[in-house]
């Protein structure tokens, strides 16, 4: 019915935004977990595998292939800091989980202007 | 549903503090503990977690910590010379418990700080299923 691809790809970010809400709730569930390293969403990667139906052509042999690498969950970055190899910084996740937050709601209320664009264009109250 | 389980995630966190704030308050009542029911003097508990994962369709769920055991501190009991005490041995020294009230107090705040960043994540989880569900509102 709705045939909006502003709305599909709102919902779409809305998705990954959830997705990535659980992935921080998890890290931060395991700060006191030994040998647990963190995990994130990587939305570049994400996009590189929307857009695996364009694959990078190669034209010369020394060209470097795109990453093969599919997961979307790796650890972090910096290493392991901790005596009980743990690489959970609480700071960051608490950080990572605002930004997440507000870009959520971000996206919810630009879903809502849509819906109350459509709602004008059809005739009712805006 | 991807909100419900975020949640989900939240409460098992808050659960594996809890515990440990638990064996906290445990270990810190029985510094002083000589005798226990296994006989000798009380042993310090900590709380053993491990990330959990939940295997589903070739790939894996994350679902939070989950608390494996709860393991005996082996390390050795203090030694305390007092001759009076009745579980004093034949040279007149006691064992007490293997916990140190400095430890204790330091793991207690870090548990209660970890409990706090996981109901922050909790209410932020919250918000933003709120936020979801007031689409199209207005």
């Amino acid at each position: 019915m709705v045939t909006n691809k502003t709305i599909e790809k709102l919902i779409s970010s809305m998705n990954w935004s959830a997705e990535r809400q659980k992935i921080i709730n998890h890290n931060l569930a395991n700060a006191d977990t030994p040998n647990y390293q963190r995990r994130d969403l990587v939305f570049a990667q994400e996009l590189k595998n929307k857009l695996n139906r364009l694959p990078l052509r190669k034209t010369h042999p020394r060209h470097l292939p795109a990453s093969t690498h599919t997961g979307l969950l790796q650890p972090n970055e910096w290493g392991v800091v901790r005596v009980d190899q743990n690489a959970v910084d609480p700071e960051v996740e608490m950080v990572t989980a605002v930004e997440n937050f507000y870009y959520y709601q971000g996206l919810t209320q630009e879903l809502n202007n849509q819906f109350s664009r459509l709602r004008m264009a059809i005739g009712g109250k805006a | 549903m991807k909100m419900f389980r975020a949640m989900d995630i939240n409460a098992s966190a808050l659960g594996a503090q809890r515990l440990r704030l638990d064996l906290i308050a445990s270990n810190i009542a029985n510094a002083n503990t000589t005798r226990t029911p296994e006989g000798g003097p009380y042993r310090r508990k900590v709380p053993v977690f491990a990330e959990e994962l939940e295997q589903a369709a070739g790939s894996y769920m994350l679902s939070g910590v989950r608390v494996l055991a709860i393991a005996d501190d082996p390390s050795p009991f203090r030694m305390v010379y007092d001759p009076a005490h009745p579980d004093a041995n034949a040279d007149g020294y006691v064992l007490y418990p293997n916990v140190n009230i400095v430890n204790e107090m330091v793991n207690l705040m870090e548990a209660g700080r970890a409990y706090e960043a996981n109901v922050t994540a909790f209410n932020m989880s919250k918000e933003m299923f709120k936020a979801a569900l007031s689409i199209g509102k207005s």
